[in-house]
């Protein structure tokens, strides 16, 4: 279904060429080609057996004395010669100069020759007899009141039968009768008759002969034989050619037809994709409108799905932070479970000075436990509800530290609170502030609790104010990240932690947090240790 | 809809490529139809009057006859078709053999050239079929021009005047066909038309005289007619010479020229034998017969009655066709006096 692509198109192309190459090549040898060289061939062929029959036609005209010039028979002659000449040099008629043609065609043209020559002859003869037979009446009537009337006029009825029928014994008859006659007359004129009837005699014997046989042999001629020879052989060879033409003419009409064929399945193909073309064209709207619809679902649900991660996320954090604040209550409850022991242990001999302070130190501890328990209540809270207020940058730094300053403790690492004033406010929901800042710091710690290259592990949280924003930095002894991890930092899900452990979500979610808040967080680059910041508004 | 569309597409289609290639076909077979219809009819006159041929290419004629007066046709520029073929001697020369370069004579007597396009093969022994074949001999005869075509061409081209002629008439250079094209094409309006014998065939019966018309009968009857016939009274057969009594032991002695066409072809019945030569202007082409031996041409009849008819005539009759045979002098070709047209295009 894709026809254009350029591969296609050369092959496409190599196949219409082979197509049209063959095409050409059964249109070649299909017999259309030669059908003008084949009549002219017969035409000319005709024209020669027709003068050759003109010839015959007049050769016998002649011998009745219906022709009396031989101008018709020259010019039978000379055509049928001009024609055979034609037929060896012209190169119209090559294919009668083929293997099989050649000898047949010399061997017409030499007959035809020798006919010529046996005319030439015959016309010769003809001539001498015709004077001849009309002189010798003449001379028979001249001696029709003699003595010799019966001789002579016998004589010349036997010459004029010689004169058709050629047999020894009208020959001896008329020697015989000859032999009769008077060698010398007395008369001169007499005698001059008697000459010229012996010799006029003597001319019609002889010259009947010589004309019978010449005439016999123009009409047996083979002339005509050797024509036909050579027009059967032309045809025969002509059929031949003939049938493989039409084999291949029917072949070519095959291959029309199967590229009529083709030329439909194609257009039948076309028309199918072009209705194709319609339906996906009336479709388009609908499916553009379908996908816009399932788009704008997948990116509701992938909002849902993310308020289901940052909620996720915090909930990730909170789990973090459970050891810690089981230790952080764990701490003041043994704290007050010594004191009331205590109490309960010495309840006799107390003074109330002792009971004063103890329940004084249980108070204040369940006070803490307390404060730590809203803390949590606070942080879990979903913070997308919460309204922004202004709040002093000192209580969201303890809030967040009343949720893992133990954990620090048991890692050994100093935290470091620097607020350049105490009065700092910022605008902002404080949990979600917090939530950034025990990001920051779970980063932090995460990154010092087990490494050996740095021994001294410190985290310092530092505030202060720049022009409307205030400025809150947490600063770890880790020694800067490499650029490689600069880039990628703040994208979701990236982590260099060991699968299961980190989610890669912290830096993503509290960057989206401060930006929610109308502030900006970044990475900052020029400080020699890791140091994250967070601009809120004043 | 579209199924339908197909279903007409696919036969159309089809039919149009067959009919295309079907079309073809039969074009070109249309183009040759046996039409020609051959021509079964034929006047059985013996002689008919001559006709100069229509078909004629006048310019090819015109250089044809400055050619034919052209002495550097010959050897040392000696003689020319003219010295042989005079105009004014009816196509023939007046002697008995003709003198050809460096004064040496011939062995036969030279014929007209006028109306020899007419006759069927050239020479007296017939031994060139047409007059192309036929310029070759006087060419290279050294008894005649004694040259070569290359000689000619080379004497040609030297000629500015020739060079132009041949560039305006064939639009190429000199050469041996040109010059032959050209001398045949001259030759072949050599017809002298109008002679009283052929302005009585066609009728008019007031232009032969009582005695010539005798004559023709008796040119008829006595069977000279037999051998010296077709348009051209004679030109059409071979004969030998002497049928009835034997002219060369007469006339004494065998020369070299009498074997006749057994040159030609080596036949024994060929020995002898000579082209009937035309009548026509005979009157004016003496002397007569091959060995140009009898000046007078009355003495030429009674020499073929006896010869070939085997007869002796009155001399009445004899002097009859003797006038009848000068009733076929023609008049002279138009192509010689007409003035030279331009052939510049
Ligand atoms: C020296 C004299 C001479 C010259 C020059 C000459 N001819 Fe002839 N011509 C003859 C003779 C002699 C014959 C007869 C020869 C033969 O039959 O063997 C003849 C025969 C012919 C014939 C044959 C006529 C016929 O009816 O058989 C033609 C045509 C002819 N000449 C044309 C020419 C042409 C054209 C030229 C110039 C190229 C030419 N002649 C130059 C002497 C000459
Ligand atoms: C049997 C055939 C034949 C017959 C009949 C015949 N001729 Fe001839 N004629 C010839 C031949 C052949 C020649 C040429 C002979 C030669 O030159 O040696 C010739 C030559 C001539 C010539 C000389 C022409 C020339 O230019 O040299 C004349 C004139 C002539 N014939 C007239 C006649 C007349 C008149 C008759 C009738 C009485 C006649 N002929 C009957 C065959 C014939
Ligand atoms: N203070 C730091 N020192 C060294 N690397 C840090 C520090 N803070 C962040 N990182 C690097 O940034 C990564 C991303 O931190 P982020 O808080 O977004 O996710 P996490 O801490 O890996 O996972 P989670 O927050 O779910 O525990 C950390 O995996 C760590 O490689
Ligand atoms: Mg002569």
């Amino acid at each position: 279904m894709n026809p254009l692509k350029s591969r296609n198109k050369t092959i496409f192309t190599i196949i219409s060429i082979l197509i049209i190459f063959a095409l050409g090549f059964i249109y070649s040898r299909s017999s259309v080609s030669d059908i003008t060289v084949h009549s002219k061939i017969l035409h000319t062929l005709e024209q020669s057996k027709i003068a050759n029959h003109d010839l015959n036609e007049n050769v016998l005209r002649l011998k009745t004395f219906l022709l009396q010039s031989y101008d018709p028979l020259v010019r039978d002659v000379g055509k049928q010669l001009s024609l055979c000449k034609r037929l060896h040099s012209d190169p119209t008629y090559e294919s009668l100069r083929r293997e099989q043609t050649l000898p047949l065609l010399n061997d017409y043209c030499q007959f035809l020759k020798e006919k010529a020559d046996l005319i030439e002859r015959y016309k010769t003869q003809h001539s001498i007899l015709r004077n001849s037979m009309k002189y010798l009446p003449i001379v028979v009537k001249h001696f029709s009141d003699t003595k010799y009337s019966d001789t002579t006029h016998s004589l010349f009825s036997n010459v004029i039968l010689y004169n058709f029928d050629r047999s020894e014994d009208l020959v001896d008859n008329i020697y015989e009768l000859l032999r009769k006659l008077p060698k010398k007359l007395s008369n001169k004129k007499d005698n001059e008759m008697m000459e010229s009837l012996r010799l006029h005699v003597n001319l019609i014997v002889n010259y009947s002969v010589t004309r019978a046989t010449l005439e016999e042999k123009i009409l047996s001629s083979l002339v005509i034989v050797k024509l036909e020879h050579l027009v059967n052989q032309y045809l025969d060879w002509y059929q031949v050619r003939q049938n493989r033409g039409i084999s291949y003419h029917f072949v070519l009409v095959f291959v029309c037809f199967g590229l009529g064929l083709w030329v439909v399945i194609i257009f039948k193909r076309l028309q199918s994709l072009t209705d194709d073309l319609h339906d996906l064209n009336a479709n388009l709207e609908m499916k553009v409108a379908k996908r816009t619809k399932e788009l704008s679902e997948a990116m509701s649900k992938l909002e849902d799905s993310q308020t289901v991660l940052t909620q996720s996320a915090k909930m990730t954090a909170l789990g973090e932070m459970a050891g810690g604040i089981a230790h952080e209550i764990n701490t003041p409850l043994s704290a007050i479970l010594m004191n009331a022991e205590m109490l309960m242990d010495r309840a006799d001999q107390a003074s109330p000075e002792l009971i004063r302070k103890r329940t004084e130190a249980i108070v204040k501890i369940v006070a803490r436990v307390s404060k730590i328990i809203m803390g949590l209540k606070r942080f879990s809270r979903n913070a997308d509800d919460a309204e922004r207020s202004r709040v002093l940058v000192q209580t969201i730094v303890d809030d967040t530290l009343t949720l893992c300053s133990e954990k620090f403790k048991s890692h050994s690492v100093n935290l470091e609170i620097k607020l350049d004033r105490s009065d700092l406010t910022v605008l902002c929901v404080p949990e979600h502030i917090s939530q950034v800042l025990l990001n920051f710091l779970n980063n932090s710690l995460y990154a010092l609790k087990d490494t050996d290259a740095i021994s001294d592990k410190w985290i310092s949280i530092h505030a202060s104010k720049q022009d409307d924003q205030v400025e809150i930095s947490v600063t770890d002894a880790g020694t800067g990240l490499p650029e490689s991890i600069q880039a990628k930092l703040m994208q979701p899900f990236f982590t260099t932690k060991p699968p299961g452990v980190g989610t890669g979500l912290g830096l993503s979610i509290s960057k989206g947090i401060v930006e929610q808040s109308g502030g900006e967080m970044f990475y900052d680059k020029r400080c020699p240790n890791t140091r994250f910041v967070i601009r809120l508004p004043a | 809809m579209n199924r339908l569309k197909q279903l007409v597409l696919l036969p159309i289609l089809v039919l149009a490529l067959y009919g295309i290639f079907y079309y073809v076909e039969k074009s070109s077979a249309n183009q040759y139809s046996n039409t020609e219809v051959q021509n079964f009819i034929y006047k059985s006159s013996t002689i008919e009057p001559l006709e100069v041929p229509s078909d004629l290419d006048r310019r090819k004629a015109f250089l044809g006859r400055e050619l034919f007066s052209d002495k550097r046709l010959s050897k040392g520029n000696q003689v020319s078709c003219h010295s042989c073929h005079s105009f004014e001697i009816g196509g023939a020369d007046g002697r008995q053999f003709s003198v050809g370069v460096d004064g040496k004579l011939g062995i036969v007597n030279a014929p007209t050239v006028f109306n020899s396009a007419k006759n069927f093969k050239q020479f007296w022994n017939g031994r060139e079929e047409d007059l192309f074949g036929q310029i070759d001999g006087p060419i290279h005869d050294p008894r005649e021009m004694g040259t070569t075509w290359d000689e000619i061409v080379e004497k040609l081209k030297a000629d500015q005047m020739m060079v132009l002629l041949f560039n305006e008439i064939f639009d190429a250079e000199i050469s041996k066909d040109r010059i032959i094209g050209a001398l045949v094409e001259f030759e072949t309006a050599l017809v002298t038309e109008d002679s009283p014998f052929d302005l009585f065939l066609k009728g008019d019966h007031d232009a032969l005289t009582e005695s010539q018309i005798a004559g023709f009968r008796k040119f008829e009857t006595y069977g000279c007619v037999a051998c010296h016939q077709g348009q051209n009274i004679g030109g059409n057969m071979f004969l030998s010479m002497g049928v009835a009594f034997n002219y060369f032991a007469e006339r004494g002695g065998y020369f070299e020229s009498d074997v006749g066409r057994f040159v030609v072809t080596g036949q024994e019945h060929d020995r002898h034998v000579f082209k009937v030569p035309s009548l026509r202007n005979v009157q004016l082409t003496a002397p007569y017969f091959h060995d140009g031996s009898e000046p007078s041409l009355e003495n030429a009849v009674r020499k073929m009655a006896r010869y070939q008819l085997g007869r002796k005539l009155p001399k009445e009759d004899i002097k009859d066709i003797t006038e009848f045979l000068k009733s076929l002098t023609g008049k002279k070709p138009k192509i010689l006096s007409e003035a030279y047209e331009s052939v510049k295009k």
